[in-house]
């Protein structure tokens, strides 16, 4: 058993691992779909639940959840325009307009396939390149990770739908929304009104939930009569022809999300946002337009979050850094199950990377299978009348908010954010910008401070490392590039090169 | 992008409530900590509220420009605003209940507020009768605290107004 | 009926009182609730979850483990402090909270919580990158002193422990280094691996495998003796002897509940966690991340906290970190 193959099938061969990462898969895939629930939370249940097993036969359980988890995200998503997941985020952008054209049968089986897909990507990368991977992403600056924010952040201007001023409002509305709380480098309280309650902060899901899931429901207040939308159900699992028309967008989105999943100062929330802006602006004849349920809208961030998977274990495994917050919650159950993650890792258990490698690999596996299957069940919820789905989501939203770190507060910002959100919608802004601006804040903030801390506060030395350091200097140019490509003088340029 | 849409009902004055709302967060974000350096904690936020307040003006000043809405009085407008924006039925009623649920969710504990609130709901929306609303309201009830309480461990605020285990009935 | 009213008064009299007594003996009847103050993943979450099981053992019930991070655990504690007292609530938490009150966060600290256990405390080292050129505290503090404000400092904000083992340093040698915050001791790490800070003096738990594996080198561990785990790595005071009079200092992890739950309860979990700390398999994991173990409660772990509370609020305040000053709330000078 000296061997890599040897671990990397071990999972596979044993009865007892392979079902407990079927058992895990399946869990995960419905624990993303449940809004509240999440891949964090379930794993760091699975810590205790585990604490005297066997450490594979744990792992092989979490290993799978976490599969399933960022994957089942989508559904809701799709289907309801409740991401559960942050990661599902941009899924819902075109998900959901597919699932109003009663399509929801075909989206729901492209994302599983590209979700595949990506995770593939995100394994193998993990398994060849993990140490190499790893070492450059430590080379990235606080100045780098305002670069990645602030390149993420242009998506607002592809997400404000009528008006660019109201999407730059919401998406500012959702900065402050993130800025709520104590201040992470400071302790200062921002937006707090002296109260210990406001201290702790928003949580984004919060936000989400309110700003999507509450704000929907209200809206099919209006719509009670209506009969639902019937979804054609024929095929799921969708024609070779299909995937492989979008198998480019898939890769490329894949290796977009192994590596922003790698950082560690970043996760699939974000690799699903900068694949579905990469998508936007490089598809030039989408399937339909983005926002009104484009494939290529729902290929790029499913196939990104679920490479962003194998990227999360890339520095976990080889430098005991965890990449997401998953992963953070996986390095604590190796030290509880006695091992030590840390750059030894790989060098003391060697068969530890090797059967997470092959763990996650059957987990992506199985991730197809129940991601496939299940489905017409699933749509039969959807399909049920407004008069009772309504409610529903609405007890949804209120326990799964509350679940999130068990305040009552939470569920009233939840709720406020629903009926704000329900009058934006209907006044045209619309809220992908506000979560966007939510998750991506903080990190812009932070990332900001500690870039100009770094160089004593000096404005000028902060602008001349973004265009010294190689990869700050590549980014700068990319930001540059995507802000000159947006404008109309670059825009008749490249369209008189094409006509000559 | 030409073709503008007219205005809803109320849309001009939520334009202006966001540019209110917009000065408040703008006022607060200069309370942290000002100007007193590149790096301090107030950077962020007043940058955020000025964008906010500077499109907040700009959505004004379009909204004055836009097609208005048909109505001219303001009776007629604040008639429009309740019959497409904001009914009473079901929409007010329905907010109003869902604030409710919340209110009583902690003091009264999980089950019996989302019980009564499933069941209200169902029985004023549907209006398929008592007997169908209690079933499907008991069912939902039923599994979601099966799956968040059972399953997940999530600690569901509890009924303490009722101590069941003082009374001596064990759990 | 007026005696039938008076013997049922009577019988619910009796019903309250055998109640009342019978608290302790019955308790647990249900599952217990437990409040980690940090997000999953974190070494408190970490440690909350590796002694639970053990204590569940114990208790004969399910302690539902919780976690609501947010105002460096303020949130927290003002949690805990709102329930019942009685027991069904224990909080899972770290140094935190003592210096709440002088940072303006909270006016609750571990006064107001009876420590059930307090399991272990970690040390502090400090460590630097391979590829900086000192190779001791002192040729560090001589170069800062050298070139003010230029190095950078890997910290976790003001209270944390990079920032507390600055201070320290600093009330003993003047010298200034410009000290860039990061979420957390990982991230913090994390820059240092990549060479965006140059020093960071962090928890031995959060470096040592990096240690090992020859990532980063310790140019000091700040305690007053070498350790078994670190051999050759000279202890602070060696360089700085005026460092000892802060020793033993570190982040430490415990269990809390509120001051005024009834004495039996009190004894009961303090035995459940005592037997449960003892377990091999908890103190294997805890001393592989650095810990000692400390498994003390009651007056003693009161005492320790004490003591911890006044040396740290004190030197922040004099490092002029703090918001409040510690005598306000009558923390005595150390």
């Amino acid at each position: 058993m000296e061997n890599p193959i040897s671990y990397f099938f071990m999972s596979w061969s044993d009865p007892y691992l392979l079902l407990m990462t079927a058992a895990g898969t399946f869990a995960g895939v419905y624990v993303g779909a449940i809004p509240g629930l999440s891949v964090t939370m379930a794993v760091s249940i699975l810590i205790s639940f585990t604490f005297s097993w066997d450490t594979n036969e744990a792992l092989a359980l979490m290993v799978g959840v976490y599969m399933g988890g960022v994957y089942g995200g989508s559904r809701t998503a799709i289907l309801l325009n409740i991401p559960c997941a942050p990661s599902a985020i941009a899924t819902a952008i075109d998900g959901y307009p597919l699932a109003k054209r009663g399509e929801a049968g075909t989206a729901i089986g492209v994302a599983t396939v590209m979700s595949f897909i990506g995770g593939l990507v995100g394994i193998l990368v993990l398994a060849v390149a993990a140490p190499l991977v790893s070492e450059f992403a430590l080379m990235f600056a606080p100045r780098d990770y305002l670069l990645l924010a602030v390149i993420g952040i242009l998506l607002v201007g592809s997400l404000s739908g009528e008006s660019l001023a109201k999407g730059v409002f919401a998406g500012a509305l959702g900065v402050i929304i993130g800025m709520v709380g104590l201040d992470p480098l400071t302790a200062e309280g921002r937006f707090t009104f002296d109260s210990i309650t406001m201290m702790g902060g928003i949580h984004y899901v919060t936000a989400m939930i309110g700003f999507f899931g509450v704000a929907e429901a209200l809206a099919q207040l209006h719509h009670l009569e209506t009969p639902a939308i019937k979804q054609k159900l024929e095929r799921i699992t969708p024609k070779w022809s299909v995937v492989k028309r979008y198998i480019p967008l898939s890769i490329r989105t894949s290796f977009i999300g192994v590596f922003i999943g790698a950082l560690p100062g970043t996760g699939g929330d974000i690799a699903a946002l900068m694949a579905y802006d990469h998508a936007k602006r490089s598809v030039k004849d989408p399937s339909r337009k983005f926002g009104e349920g484009a494939m290529e809208g729902l290929v790029a961030p499913e196939s990104a979050n679920n490479a962003a998977v194998g990227g999360a274990y890339i520095p976990m495994l080889t430098l005991g850094i965890p990449g997401d917050a998953v992963t953070a919650v996986f390095i604590g159950a190796l030290y509880i199950h006695g091992l030590n993650p840390g750059p030894m890792l790989m060098i003391e258990t060697p068969h530890l990377f090797w059967f997470t490698v092959g763990a996650l690999m059957l987990a992506n596996v199985f991730m197809l299978i129940f991601g496939l299957t299940g489905v017409r069940l699933f749509i039969k919820l959807v399909e049920c009348p407004r008069a009772i789905l309504v409610p529903l989501i609405l007890i949804l939203s209120v326990v799964g908010t509350y679940a999130i770190q068990n305040n009552v507060v939470d569920v009233y910002w939840m709720l406020g954010f629903g009926i704000f959100g329900y009058f934006l919608k209907i006044y045209g802004y619309q809220v992908g910008p506000v979560i966007l601006g939510v998750i991506l804040g903080p990190l812009m903030d932070v990332s900001y401070r500690r870039a100009i801390i770094s160089t004593r506060e000096s404005f000028g030395d902060f602008m001349l490392e973004m265009v010294t350091n190689p990869i700050s200097a590549l980014l700068s140019a990319a930001l540059v590039f995507l802000v000159v490509s947006q404008t109309p003088m670059y825009k008749r340029w490249t369209n008189k090169r094409r006509s000559v | 992008m030409n073709e503008q849409r007219r205005l809803r009902p109320g849309e001009a004055t939520f334009g202006y409530m966001l540019l209110i709302f917009s000065l408040f967060l703008l006022y607060n974000a200069f309370a942290i900590s000002g100007f007193s350096s590149l790096s301090s904690p107030g950077v962020f936020p007043l940058v955020a509220a000025s964008a906010m307040v500077v499109s907040a003006l700009t959505i004004i000043l379009k909204n004055r420009t836009a097609p208005q809405g048909e109505a001219t009085t303001f009776s007629h407008r604040l008639r429009l605003f309740h019959s497409q924006i904001l009914p009473l039925k079901p929409m007010v009623i329905y907010i109003a209940m869902v604030i409710g649920f919340m209110m009583v969710l902690e003091p009264f504990g999980f089950i019996p507020s989302a019980l009564i609130f499933l069941f209200v709901s169902f029985w004023y929306l549907y209006a398929k009768g008592a007997v169908f609303a209690l079933v499907l309201s008991i069912g939902s009830v039923a599994i979601v605290y099966a799956l968040f309480r059972l399953v997940f461990k999530v600690v569901l605020p509890e009924m303490e107004w009722l101590d069941l285990e003082a009374l001596g009935w064990e759990g | 009926m007026i005696k039938q009213y008076v013997l049922g008064a009577m019988t619910a009299l009796t019903v309250v009182a055998a109640s009342t007594a019978s608290i302790a003996a019955e308790f647990p009847k249900k599952d217990l609730q437990g409040i980690i103050m940090w997000g999953a993943g974190g070494a408190t979450d970490t440690v909350a979850r590796a002694i639970t099981p053990m204590v569940e053992k114990q208790l004969g019930k399910d302690v539902v483990l919780v976690n609501k991070s947010g105002g460096t655990g303020a949130i927290s504690t003002a949690y805990v402090a709102s329930r019942k007292s009685d027991g069904y609530t224990v909080l899972y938490g770290a140094e935190n909270p003592q210096l709440h009150k002088v940072l303006n966060l909270s006016k609750i600290d571990y006064t107001d919580f009876y420590p059930v256990n307090i399991l272990a405390h970690g040390i502090a080292v400090i460590v630097t990158n391979n590829d900086q050129p000192w190779n001791s505290l002192k040729e560090l503090v001589a170069d800062a002193q050298k070139r003010p404000g230029e190095i950078k400092m890997g910290s976790t904000g003001p209270g944390g422990l990079p920032h507390v083992v600055g201070s320290l340093l600093q009330s003993v040698t003047d010298y200034e280094v410009t000290s860039v915050p990061y979420g957390g001791e990982g991230p913090g790490l994390t820059a240092l691996l990549g060479g965006h800070v140059d020093f960071m003096p962090a928890g031995l738990s959060a470096a040592a495998e990096h240690i090992k594996a020859g990532r980063l080198k310790v140019l000091a561990v700040v305690n007053d003796s070498e350790l078994s785990a670190l051999k050759g790595v000279a202890p602070i005071t060696k360089d700085f002897p005026g460092f000892k009079k802060y020793l033993p200092w570190g982040p430490f992890y415990g269990v809390w509940v509120k001051r005024d739950t009834p004495d039996a309860v009190k004894a009961k979990l303090v035995a459940a966690y005592k037997e449960g700390a003892k377990s091999p398999k908890f103190i294997k994991m805890m001393q592989g991340r650095g810990n000692i173990m400390m498994n003390i409660s009651g007056d003693e772990a009161d005492a320790f906290l004490k003591k911890w509370q006044s040396i740290t609020a004190w030197v922040l305040h004099e490092a002029g970190a703090t918001k409040s000053s510690p005598a306000d709330f009558g923390i005595s000078k150390p």
